[in-house]
């Protein structure tokens, strides 16, 4: 998959080409909208990080131009904007999804992989992780072949940390998307934390091999080994 | 001609409105004498020519007159143009002389003196904020470069690893103060959407609760909820979620475990009472009156420890007032707080 990033702070597009690199994607970088441009007619790409406030040419232009065109490639806009009235801009311009400013580069991969992900067969009903097996379907946990009992808010923790296997969720990322929390303002963290501290309990207590971990100063993931 | 009066100064034009009088009063005079017989109509009147000499002389004088009286009404006028004129954001705590404060002027002045304090207590205000948040920011600041420095020697990787998440910390917490404080700007524009509906108090609450039944189940505080069952009010329902999710989180940090958390609502006389209570230290009578104010913190160091920025108070009172509600402090040392928000009741 190949990855363009445009973005005139150098500092955040090297950091993000060589996130999304770690990640398995290919990921290229440029600086203003002219050069953006040049290479997205030149070569195929199959997303496009797109930047709202670049010299020269803005995002915004890039975007309409590229749509006027005809192109279907996934646009994620980056901005530091977030007043209602430019995210509707930003969508209404042809964006796909929109990211705002400072933002974890946990979300940002996990919005890439999901516009990707846009396109392929629904999610399988039946997820497995380690000796961890979770029905979506039923809504019914097994850990080591024995039932758990989880709240349906454990539960919707848990699926929604599965949808994104061995990667890294944030608590902004939960609180909007698991308690269904649109204002970035409303204080959930604690809360957050206490239903994982839960949901750990239930999971990984009495087991070897932890599957819930914490990642310092980014959010929560499931997976089997530890990170760091 | 109507341009040419308007353009003269308002002394200039009181001069000649006197001046005007007083040939009105000779034309009276000369009119009183005629009626009365003091000569045949159709014949000049004896002795004409001193009275034109006198009605000259009586326009001219009204009008000198006139032109005295009127700079000495307007003299203050002059002095607080003056004044006016020399006042800059700088200058700011001069104020406009008063002469007589019973009089229209000495009003003027007045209600002139009383915006200038408005206006300076504003400016006031903005410079301690903007020293505030500076201090706010520098404080994580200081953390990220201090950790940052010490790992730039470091190169076991489990220390890396743990100054990086470290760093990623104040990184957040820096993100929320700075979410917080874009919220309370765009607050003060007052152009924020707002959805008033009226709507079941008790769904509000019992929303909270259950978003928070965990964490004070960790502290086996038990939050208890006390509200009838059809008792609506008009809020904002994300708003209200937004204040009680403040205060009711407050009230399990700062007060002791076991000790019980109560969300009570009631239909006052005029609003609808929503309180958050707790059992905890209470809040000390100098505190009370300060701790809605931005960054405004009882325990400097404790509040931080927790993950406090400072600012929840202070959106809770926003939030509470953008519905048109109060929000006040009870509290006693050693016996508790209360928390009391008033809402717009439903008429029925």
């Amino acid at each position: 998959m190949r990855v363009l990033i445009i973005e005139d702070d150098r500092k955040t597009a090297r950091a993000i080409a060589s996130g999304l690199e770690a990640g398995g994607f290919s990921a290229a970088a440029v600086h203003t909208g002219e050069e953006g441009f040049f290479l997205l007619n030149a070569e195929p790409f199959d997303l496009v990080v797109l930047d709202w406030m670049l010299p020269g040419r803005d995002g915004i232009e890039i975007l309409r131009t590229l749509r006027a065109r005809g192109s279907k490639t996934p646009v994620l806009l980056l901005t530091a904007r977030d007043a209602v009235e430019d995210r509707v801009l930003g969508l209404e311009s042809g964006a796909d999804d929109y990211l705002v400013k400072p933002f974890a580069f946990a979300e940002l991969l996990a919005r890439i992989r999901s516009l990707l992900r846009r396109a392929s067969p629904a999610e399988a009903l039946r997820k497995t992780v380690g000796d961890l097996k979770v029905d979506i379907e039923v809504r019914r946990v097994w850990r080591a072949g024995k039932p758990i009992e989880l709240t349906p808010r454990e539960f919707d923790l848990l699926a929604y940390l599965l949808r994104q296997p061995g990667q890294v969720v944030t608590r902004e990322m939960l609180a909007r998307d698991v308690w269904g929390e649109a204002n970035r303002i409303t204080p959930l963290d604690n809360v957050i934390d206490v239903h994982i501290a839960h949901l750990r309990r239930k999971v990984d207590e009495g087991h070897g091999a932890k599957l819930i971990h914490t990642v310092r100063g980014v959010g929560f993931a499931l997976r089997e080994e530890p990170c760091g | 001609m109507s341009q040419w009066w308007q353009r003269r100064s308002l002394r200039a034009r009181l001069a000649a409105w006197y001046a005007l009088a007083g040939m009105a009063i000779c034309a009276a005079c000369l009119t009183a004498a005629l009626a009365a017989g003091a000569w045949r109509p159709g014949d000049r009147p004896p002795l004409w020519p001193a009275l034109a000499v006198g009605g000259a002389a009586t326009l001219l004088l009204f009008g000198l007159a006139g032109y005295f009286i009127a700079g000495r009404a307007l003299a203050p006028v002059k002095e607080m143009v003056e004044r006016t004129r020399r006042l800059s954001a700088k200058s700011l705590n001069e104020r406009l002389p008063v002469a007589n404060p019973h009089d229209e002027l000495g009003e003027l002045a007045t209600v002139f003196n009383q915006t200038l304090q408005q206006l300076e207590n504003s400016f006031a205000e903005l410079k301690r904020f903007t020293a505030d948040v500076s201090h706010e920011l520098r404080t994580p600041l200081t953390a990220i470069r201090a950790v940052g420095e010490v790992a730039c020697r470091e190169r076991n990787p489990a220390v890396l690893y743990n100054a990086l998440g470290s760093i990623l910390e104040e990184v957040g917490r820096m993100n929320q103060l700075i979410d917080r404080l874009l919220l309370l700007a765009r607050a003060d524009d007052d152009n924020l959407p707002v959805r008033l509906e009226a709507a079941l108090v008790r769904e509000a609450l019992v929303e909270v609760a259950n978003a928070l039944a965990l964490v004070a189940e960790d502290k086996q505080q038990p939050l208890e909820l006390d509200c009838p069952d059809h008792l609506l009010a008009v809020f904002d329902p994300a708003l209200l979620r937004l204040a009680l999710l403040n205060l009711t989180q407050n009230a399990i940090r700062y007060s002791p475990p076991a000790k019980p958390i109560t969300l009570r609502a009631y239909r006052g006389q005029d609003a609808v009472v929503i309180e958050v209570a707790d059992q905890g230290p209470g809040i000390a009578p100098e505190h009370q009156q300060k701790i809605f104010e931005r960054f405004y913190r009882v325990d400097k160091a404790r509040s931080r420890a927790e993950g406090g920025v400072g600012l929840g108070l202070a959106i809770v009172k926003w939030s509470v007032e953008r519905m048109g509600g109060t929000v006040e402090l009870k509290s006693e040392v050693r016996s508790g707080s209360a928390f009391r928000l008033r809402l717009r009741p439903v008429r029925s």
